[in-house]
């Protein structure tokens, strides 16, 4: 390598904490005060290193007698002096320095996004909030007044059950908003507003769908097994369009976090109702869903074939002392 | 004319004498008379916990021969059935001595129990062995709350009506602690074992026929042996009960729209309501249980038989808001059966349409299966029909302690009965 050089000074991670522009020589390094490159790291000695160049011109480093030694990162193996390389990367204490020339070519800007602009998206989106929230409300309001069936109720009473979701509703958008403002400097109040009642919507849409399905199927557990898949998919998208919107992360580096995060999280609060559901009950659990008959679709069985199919249910695996002899 | 007087007069005076002399100060004479005479038969019978050496559960007993055979309740033992080696048993006798009983034999229906003590050629009562009449005085005696032996005056009222089991009515103050204990004649002959009471002064017996078919009965060995017997009794005890009732159609009756079963045997108590208050629905409801379970351990009984209906009628509502009603009660039947880990497993369920006469019907069957007493089950079936926008029924049949095969059996005669009785 020829100089000026750009030495890149890395955390454990690989991220580039600072940057020096060396063009003169020779270059120490160390973490005394004296040195040209300061490293703030106590693993690395006062005086741990300096950079030259030689007769040939080549950029040549050595450890000026360090107690920890430099290492080459690829293959590890310690190093009293070395010619130095471009992009080469070596770990003196417990930092890592790279070594770029300055002809060395940078990721393309990333655009800002885009505001919505002219008057037509400025309108839709205005006009798209009300309605969005109009729907929430529709749907709460018939879900308390289906849930209270049991007795007599007014509009006003299902109206006064409704309102504090009602009111959660904006107010967990103004809270992310306020999110947005810290990361991103963007308020985006309408558009957090509308993807939260979007997210409402689609869940509760989603799970009655689900509720439909097992009830036509008959198939106890249905919705509690699509919903454990489709808890994952809907963290893993909400964490992946927050890492897209309001970090440089790569597409695919946003979406393999999100899925992780998103498989951590949901297997934990499995684990948690799972062990919650490991105490004994003394109950039956079934599922009780019921619907208006238009949505029995094919034809009940007989007595006797229900009977038939449930015959499994007799056998129960336990170790136990159990008496059997007549 | 004087003499004839003198006479009439003196005929008089002895029966006026007699007549003082049938008074209670006279009975009470009676009573402490069979207490003096029988008392030295009387045993207080303990259950005592290995660990602390202190009583766990107290009952009374007696003496039924010469050889020491002692007579108890089931349920004054049934820790012991359990668990022996947590759970000793001893007795004590009119004079304070105190002796370890070994369990011999169980009847876990009529909740009877047969100890052996080390004592030998002790006084005892003989049993009755004739009926006696409704309204004679019997003695109850036993240990009240652990207070002392003591002997309470009762009348006889003959068999109860009506129940799965035969048990004698009294009229007289049975407390905890007497079970266990003889109910006598006059002349100290036993005509039942205190077994229970309900307060307000009716107590139960179990009748001695039960008690001498016991005293018959093969000794059991040891400790499995018992099990093998509790598990033998409950499961020829369902299948006499279960065939007699599958042995003829099911009564009917008419609920809204809809046949559904009605009262199926004597010793069923059935129940009927409606409810339309502040509701935006019409409800009725008829209930019917078995009188009397069948105790096992102190948290586990068994033998229970009770059906529910509940019809709704929603002409005002819409049709997505009345299925709400009826997935309430569907997904909420309120069966809780007696019993922890340690008795039964968890229920396992099936649900699927069913489709019977003219009905549409969601149903739900489990059973969860006794841990120690492998081939006998509880189960429970509930029903919703899906037949109507604006009218329904939801029904819950649960049975305790029957086979599988029983089970299955009571559930599709249960469900074979119901109809829709639309015209």
């Amino acid at each position: 390598m020829e100089p000026p050089i750009i030495v890149e000074v890395l955390d454990r991670f690989g991220k580039i904490r600072e940057r020096h522009r060396v063009g003169e020589f020779p270059c120490r390094i160390g973490r005394g005060y004296h040195n040209e490159i300061i490293l703030d790291d106590p693993y690395v000695s006062v005086s741990h290193a300096e950079l030259i160049l030689d007769g040939s011109n080549n950029l040549i480093l050595n450890d000026t007698g360090s107690d920890n030694g430099i290492y080459n990162t690829h293959p590890v193996e310690r190093i009293d002096t070395v010619m130095v390389q471009d992009n080469q990367r070596v770990r003196i204490g417990h930092t890592d320095l790279r070594f770029r020339s300055p002809h060395f070519a940078v990721k393309a800007t990333i655009r800002e996004r885009a505001r919505p602009h002219g008057a037509t998206a400025q309108l839709g989106l205005v006009l798209l909030l009300p309605l969005v929230w109009l729907l929430v409300a529709a749907i709460l309001l018939w879900n308390t007044y289906l849930e209270q069936a049991i007795i007599e109720v007014t509009f006003g009473q299902v109206l006064y059950k409704t309102l504090p979701f009602l009111i959660f509703l904006p107010l967990w958008a103004f809270v992310w908003s306020i999110v947005s403002k810290i990361v991103t400097h963007r308020f985006y109040y309408r558009q957090h507003a509308i993807w939260v009642s979007g997210i409402f919507i689609t869940i509760y849409l989603f799970e009655l769908a689900l509720q439909y399905a097992e009830f036509m199927s008959a198939i106890d557990g249905l919705s509690d097994r699509v919903t454990l898949f489709s808890d994952v998919v809907f963290v893993a998208v909400l964490f992946y369009g927050h890492l897209n919107y309001s970090t440089t992360y790569s597409r695919r580096k946003a979406a393999m976090i999100g899925l992780i995060v998103a498989v951590l999280l949901t297997f934990t609060i499995q684990l948690s109702s799972f062990l919650g559901q490991a105490e004994f009950t003394n109950t039956p659990q079934f599922s009780g869903l019921l619907k208006p008959p238009v949505f029995v679709l094919r034809e009940g069985k007989s007595i006797e074939t229900f009977f038939t199919d449930s015959a499994a249910l007799r056998k129960f695996d336990y170790v136990d002392d159990a008496v059997t002899t007549e | 004319m004087l003499s004839r007087l003198f006479h009439s007069m003196l005929r008089l005076c002895c029966i006026i004498a007699c007549l003082l002399g049938s008074s209670t100060p006279g009975r009470a004479v009676e009573t402490q008379a069979v207490f003096s005479q029988y008392k030295d038969r009387l045993l207080q019978i303990r259950v005592v916990d290995a660990s602390t050496s202190a009583q766990s559960t107290l009952g009374s007993g007696f003496f039924v021969d010469k050889l020491g055979t002692i007579i108890t309740n089931y349920h004054v033992i049934s820790k012991h059935i359990f668990n022996p080696q947590q759970y000793r048993i001893e007795y004590v006798m009119h004079d304070g001595q105190v002796h370890p009983a070994r369990l011999v034999n169980i009847d876990v229906i009529h909740d009877l129990a047969v100890l052996d003590g080390p004592q030998v050629s002790t006084p005892h009562l003989e049993l009755a062995s004739n009926d006696i009449s409704k309204g004679e005085r019997i003695y109850t005696l036993g240990n009240p709350l652990d207070l002392g032996m003591t002997i309470v005056e009762s009348t006889y009222n003959g068999l109860t009506d009506d129940t799965m089991h035969e048990r004698i009515m009294l009229s007289g103050a049975l407390n905890p602690g007497m079970s266990g204990g003889p109910s006598l004649t006059q002349t100290g002959l036993v005509v039942g074992v205190n077994v229970a009471a309900t307060g307000n002064n009716i107590g139960f017996l179990v009748p001695v026929k039960f008690l001498k078919k016991l005293l018959d009965a093969h000794p059991k060995s040891d400790h499995k042996d018992l099990l093998a017997e509790v598990r033998r009794q409950l499961l020829a005890n369902q299948d006499d009960y279960m065939h007699a009732l599958l042995a003829k159609p099911f009564a009917k009756k008419i609920l809204g729209d809809y046949n559904v079963p009605d009262k199926l045997a004597g010793f069923l108590n059935c129940w009927g309501d409606s409810d339309q208050e502040n509701k935006p629905y019409r409800g009725s409801s008829t209930f019917c249980a078995i009188k009397n379970d069948i105790f096992l351990n102190h948290r586990f009984s068994t033998g229970e038989i009770r059906y529910s209906h509940h019809y709704f009628n929603g002409e005002r509502m819409n049709t997505f808001r009345f299925y709400q009603v009826l997935q309430q009660y569907f997904a909420n039947p309120g069966v809780v059966l007696s019993g922890g880990k340690e008795d039964v497993t968890e229920y396992n369920c099936h649900g699927d349409f069913v489709k019977h006469a003219a009905l549409q019907l969601k149903v739900e069957f489990c059973v969860r299966e006794y841990k120690q007493f492998r081939g006998i089950y509880d189960a429970m079936l509930t029903a919703a029909t899906l037949t109507e926008d604006h009218q329904g029924l939801v029904t819950t049949l649960v049975l305790g302690g029957v086979s599988y095969d029983n089970a299955v059996a009571f559930g599709k005669a249960y469900l074979e009965t119901f109809a829709w009785n639309h015209p």
